[in-house]
């Protein structure tokens, strides 16, 4: 792995000189929240995001698994034709995306990118883009990354990843597409001597301040045996079911195909879907198999912390704290997690 | 169109265009208490469910129809909604509306009727007649 160094002043223009070739996404602060957002011209977001808050709102998963996805449009009256949608080959470098959501993509990869299953659209839009992420000084009280296997500084997922050392970042070029970006620039220099040494003490000080005791192993080995716990009857009571957990979740995938149609026109679209709705899993025949709280609670945590692992050796879930920041009754999955390895 | 409503359009806009469609409102609020809301219907489907703003305009429109006359603006829907949408907005209009059109505060007294729950066939008012 080869490792630079890049001034704070350079970046601005190291990212603009990307704007000829690439689509370049950053995070931007719109109200009080941060969201990635396209850069349309140099320095028209500022790249300073060692203010405010840590992490966008919304994951990374909708640049490659978007909300509403259209397959095909149809007309009744025209029967065996239909239009796709063609999808852009422009390349894109995502910029400032934190560890958690990088480390997402394996979990995305696993689904979307196996030889079973193939999703033509999340390959085409993984291909051309290119990620630049940055690793995290100060992460939130919300943050469990290193219990997920995962940390501040994780780098699984990224093209480049950035290290904040005050007045400098030090530049992990850990792809060939990372190589590229490095080498079109002229900003970037070798690290000198101590940089290294600066940059060990910053990811040991930030997996320190990740306050959490999960063991991750243990909760599996819980679950593998527990199905039918009585934990289970309790656990969910003070969730409402809305899909607040599941749609900012970076690893969350599940989804629904529908038709939209109008009069003779319509078009077949797959759209996110929520293991906490009730009708996830409603049947046609009026029977639900998930019917209250109990069974969905239970598939979400299931699924993110045994049944993946059981499928491809990982758990669906990078600590990224979404679901506990942003859920409206305070539903802490670090807590569920706490009460199952003590069972 | 009036200037005012032009910028009212397009702050509904906005403020839809952060929906994702999570139903944290809906489900924190006091109000909604039917056993399936008319979103998740599926035989026939009522409405959209992508977050197409036409559908995601749909759903807070219904929204703010279905509770006029009855939310407090208890705010339950704001501190339950996860992308800072700004959801009083448009009941606050609705009340006022209320308000002005039928001297109604919702919350006021537990035993006067509802204004949009009740009606008099001698009823001055012409929409009445239809």
């Amino acid at each position: 792995m080869k490792e630079k160094t890049i001034k704070k002043n350079e970046l601005a223009n190291f990212v603009a000189g990307l704007l000829s070739d690439y689509q370049v996404f950053a995070p931007a602060k719109e109200e009080e929240s941060l969201v990635l957002k396209e850069m349309q011209a140099e320095g028209d977001i500022d790249l300073d995001i060692g203010v405010g808050p840590v992490n966008t709102k919304k994951s990374i998963k909708e640049f490659f698994f978007p909300q509403k996805e259209r397959f095909f449009s149809y007309d009744l009256t025209k029967p065996g034709e239909m239009e796709e949608p063609v999808l852009s080959d422009k390349k894109r470098v995502i910029f400032g995306v934190r560890p958690c959501d990088v480390n997402s993509i394996s979990v995305f990869d696993a689904i979307f990118t196996s030889d079973q299953y193939p999703d033509p659209y999340y390959i085409k839009r993984r291909e051309r883009t290119t990620i630049v992420a940055i690793g995290c000084n100060k992460p939130e009280t919300t943050c469990f990354c290193v219990d997920t296997g995962g940390g501040p500084f994780s780098a699984d997922g990224s093209d480049l990843l950035l290290v904040d050392l005050g007045d400098e970042y030090l530049v992990q070029v850990l792809t060939e597409k990372g190589e590229t970006l490095v080498n079109g620039s002229s900003g970037f220099s070798e690290p000198k001597s101590g940089v290294l040494q600066k940059r060990d003490g910053i990811v040991e000080e930030a997996q320190k301040a990740i306050k959490s005791d999960i063991k991750i192993k243990k909760v599996k080995g819980w679950l593998d045996n527990n199905f039918d716990a009585p934990f289970w009857d309790t656990v969910h009571e003070k969730c409402i079911g809305c899909g607040t957990c599941t749609y900012l979740c970076p690893t969350c995938h599940c989804f629904d195909i529908l038709d939209e149609t109008k009069g003779e026109k319509g078009e077949r679209i797959r759209i996110w879907d929520s293991c906490m709705y009730p009708q996830f899993t409603l049947h046609a025949s009026g029977g639900n198999p998930r019917k209250s709280g109990k069974e969905r609670m239970r598939q979400r945590v299931m699924h993110k912390f045994k049944y993946f692992v059981d499928n491809n050796e990982m758990v669906a879930c990078t600590g990224c704290g979404r679901c506990v920041k942003y859920c409206p009754v305070n539903l802490d999955i670090r807590e569920v997690l706490k009460q199952i390895q003590v069972s | 169109m009036p200037v005012s409503m032009c910028v009212c359009r397009l702050y509904f806009s906005k403020q839809s265009e952060k929906c994702i469609r999570c139903y944290a409102c809906r489900n924190a609020c006091p109000l909604c208490y039917c056993e399936v809301c008319c979103v998740d219907e599926s035989q026939p489907q009522w409405f959209g469910k992508s977050v197409a703003l036409s559908d995601t305009q749909v759903f807070h429109l219904m929204r703010t129809y279905h509770t006029a006359g009855r939310c407090v603006d208890c705010g339950a829907c704001v501190r339950a909604c996860p992308m800072d949408i700004d959801l009083r907005f448009m009941n606050k209009k609705i009340d006022k509306d209320v308000r002005e059109l039928f001297s109604y505060e919702a919350g006021m007294d537990p035993e006067a009727p509802l204004p949009l729950n009740t009606f008099k066939t001698d009823d001055e008012d012409e929409f009445i007649k239809g």
